[in-house]
């Protein structure tokens, strides 16, 4: 990965009628990175992946590739290529021939045609199966041709338009760890668009995550985890407590906060954002906490200094973790904390007190 | 072994279809003008027969020349009413959709005196033209119900993965599009043309002085004397038949299973 930009989007309007499925989108993708378009299904994330592919046209704006304007420049001329949700392998051809597909138009011979395809098929561990018919392989080795047959093209970006979301489980999780692999291995820069917020965190260098047609954070995975911009960011991605605060003082990056429940902490400001006191006067500012930034202090155990009062109203039960609700003194809604069950630590039950602990590091500032 | 019952209707429901044809090639073999029991001796004469005859033989080519002009422009115009229908959504579509095959069903002889009157009114002489209209007529919703099979399945997908590796729209159709519905225009091209070749009311209506050979063949009855020969091109007409049918049926499912339809449910 360097810091060349491969992509450029830049202000992408995508128009439907009356419906906006791209607002004045901009956006810089590097060379030899995994990126990720995350959001919910209709956000258009699938829209802008097919803009770069040449499926689909700007209403207005301009997508650049390594460079190059491809305003009018259709799929077929490209230095892109796609795997597809539904794969697209074509049932009339063998597992060889559709990953020779696009071989055609480069002229090879024959020895040279079926070195590539070998080779193609061995880095998606397909080597023995290039005589199937591929109406006789599995929903994960179709998905393992599309991509063969992409990469033997040697795209300048690989485009995979919610690749995984046709496989079960554990063939996913298995998958997503041989894609990165692949990745790193091919330094090919690859565009996920997916909806599993877990599967863009574990694959991705940097995430974008769309809502409405709008890009509303772009940054690695940890920023995104630990310091999401807004609520709707904060919402889509794990769990998060929400949280009133008021604001008692601001310095170049730290606010102090007085959190309703908990007390007063400095903490980190979200980056680029002025707060002037009189827009803070009225409401406040929304503050996220992880179930896991915080602490559950019993029996002696515990990480933080600071400790609040509550009760347990209810657990839930995940094998390696529990969920804990737990209602504060001065809080409308419970909040919750996540314990990891490790040895030694016993379960609390409903009605037990209990003390969170907590820090300035529990807390994130939301706009 | 237990009698059953439903085993006794299939057998009885076989004989009662297909003994009445079988009786066509037997007695096509027969050395007797006379078609009754018992059986004479065998014979290919009156298949001889029909090798001399040019007034057969110049109804058969006006057969083929309907079947052939039937089945290109009804499967041409098939493609495009099953794609519109398979892939397109517009107002009126269930409607339109109804229309088109309504012909299946509309009595023959309807048809025939309808369009009879209307190419006189409009001021046609009746030729193979006039039958070719007519069997275009009955023949576009056969292959629209054949083709929609290949055409229902087929995932758009393909066609972008394909202009996605670097083929332009032309070598797209061809190494995509028509790979993928050829078994299917090739079944709904024999259909149709099985279908031309046996039709026998719009064709005596609508064929003025040019008889297509099932017109030839009804002429031919008011002969006792030339009956053996009408056995002998009947079961050849049979055999045609069934042969073009048998491959037609093939196609279609090949089609449907490349399109990713399940083959069950078949037209035919």
């Amino acid at each position: 990965m360097n810091d060349r930009n491969i992509i450029e989007i830049d202000r992408v309007t995508r128009k439907f009628g009356e419906f906006t499925a791209l607002d004045d989108v901009s956006l810089q993708i590097r060379e030899g990175e995994f990126f990720s378009l995350l959001g919910p299904s209709g956000c258009g994330k699938t829209t802008l992946l097919r803009q770069i592919g040449g499926f689909d046209d700007p209403t207005s704006g301009a997508i650049r590739i390594d460079g190059q304007n491809m305003t009018g420049v259709p799929a077929n001329r490209r230095p892109t290529n796609m795997v597809f949700q539904s794969y697209a392998i074509f049932p009339h051809l063998t597992v060889a021939q559709n990953v020779a597909y696009g071989l055609r138009k480069l002229r090879l011979d024959r020895q040279e045609r079926d070195r590539r395809v070998k080779e193609a098929l061995a880095q998606v561990d397909m080597a023995h199966l290039g005589a199937r018919r591929s109406n006789e392989i599995s929903g994960g080795q179709r998905q393992r041709v599309a991509l063969a047959r992409a990469l033997i093209m040697r795209p300048k970006v690989l485009l995979l338009d919610e690749p995984l979301s046709a496989l079960d489980k554990k063939l996913r999780e298995q998958m997503q760890v041989e894609l990165r692999h692949l990745q790193r291995q091919v330094g090919i820069t690859f565009i996920l668009v997916t909806h599993d917020q877990e599967e863009a965190l574990t694959m991705s260098d940097r995430i974008a995550v769309m809502f409405g047609g709008k890009i509303a954070q772009c940054d690695r995975p940890e920023e995104i985890y630990q310091h999401p911009r807004n609520r709707v960011v904060a919402e889509f991605i794990g769990g998060m407590n929400f949280l009133q605060a008021a604001m008692l003082r601001e310095s170049d990056d730290m606010i102090e906060v007085d959190v309703a429940g908990f007390g007063r902490a400095e903490v980190r400001k979200p980056a680029g954002v002025t707060y002037n006191g009189s827009t803070l006067a009225n409401g406040g500012l929304t503050i996220g906490a992880r179930p896991e930034r915080m602490t559950l202090v019993f029996d002696g155990d515990g990480g933080h200094n600071r400790v609040v009062e509550g009760t347990v109203v209810e657990a839930s039960y995940y094998g390696d973790m529990t969920y804990y609700s737990i209602a504060i003194g001065s809080l409308e809604k419970p909040i919750v904390v996540s314990m990891r069950n490790t040895i030694g630590r016993r379960s609390l039950a409903a009605g037990e007190k209990v003390q969170v602990g907590w820090g300035p590091e529990s807390l994130v500032p939301l706009l | 072994m237990k009698i059953r019952p439903l085993g006794i209707y299939a057998l009885l429901y076989l004989v009662f279809l297909y003994l009445p044809v079988l009786f066509l090639p037997i007695f096509s073999f027969n050395d007797s003008a006379i078609v009754a029991f018992p059986l004479k001796g065998f014979t290919t004469r009156w298949y001889e027969n029909l090798w001399s005859n040019e007034a057969m033989q110049g109804a058969l080519w006006n057969s083929l020349e309907v079947g052939i002009a039937t089945s290109v422009i009804s499967t041409v115009l098939g493609i495009c009413g099953a794609r519109a229908l398979t892939r397109y959504r517009f107002p009126g579509k269930g409607g339109i959709a109804a229309l088109i095959m309504l012909p299946l069903v509309l009595p023959e002889i309807i048809v025939a005196i309808s369009l009879l009157v209307v190419l006189l009114q409009l001021g046609f002489s009746l030729s193979l033209f006039s039958v070719i209209l007519g069997h275009i007529l009955m023949c576009v919703p056969f292959s629209i119900a054949v083709l929609s099979s290949s055409f229902e399945g087929f995932e758009r997908s393909l066609e972008e993965a394909s202009l996605d590796l670097g083929e332009g729209p032309a070598m797209t159709f061809f190494r995509v599009t028509l790979p993928m519905v050829a078994p299917g225009i090739l079944s709904s091209l024999l259909i149709t043309f099985t279908i031309s070749l046996d039709e026998f009311i719009v064709a005596f209506f609508l064929s003025g002085t040019e008889p297509t050979l099932p017109v030839y063949i009804w002429s031919q009855l008011r002969f006792p004397s030339r009956l053996p020969d009408v056995l002998a091109l009947g079961s050849l007409l049979l055999v045609a038949s069934f042969f073009l049918l048998s491959v037609a049926e093939i196609m279609r499912r090949r089609a449907a299973r490349r399109a990713g339809a399940s083959s069950t449910g078949g037209f035919l």
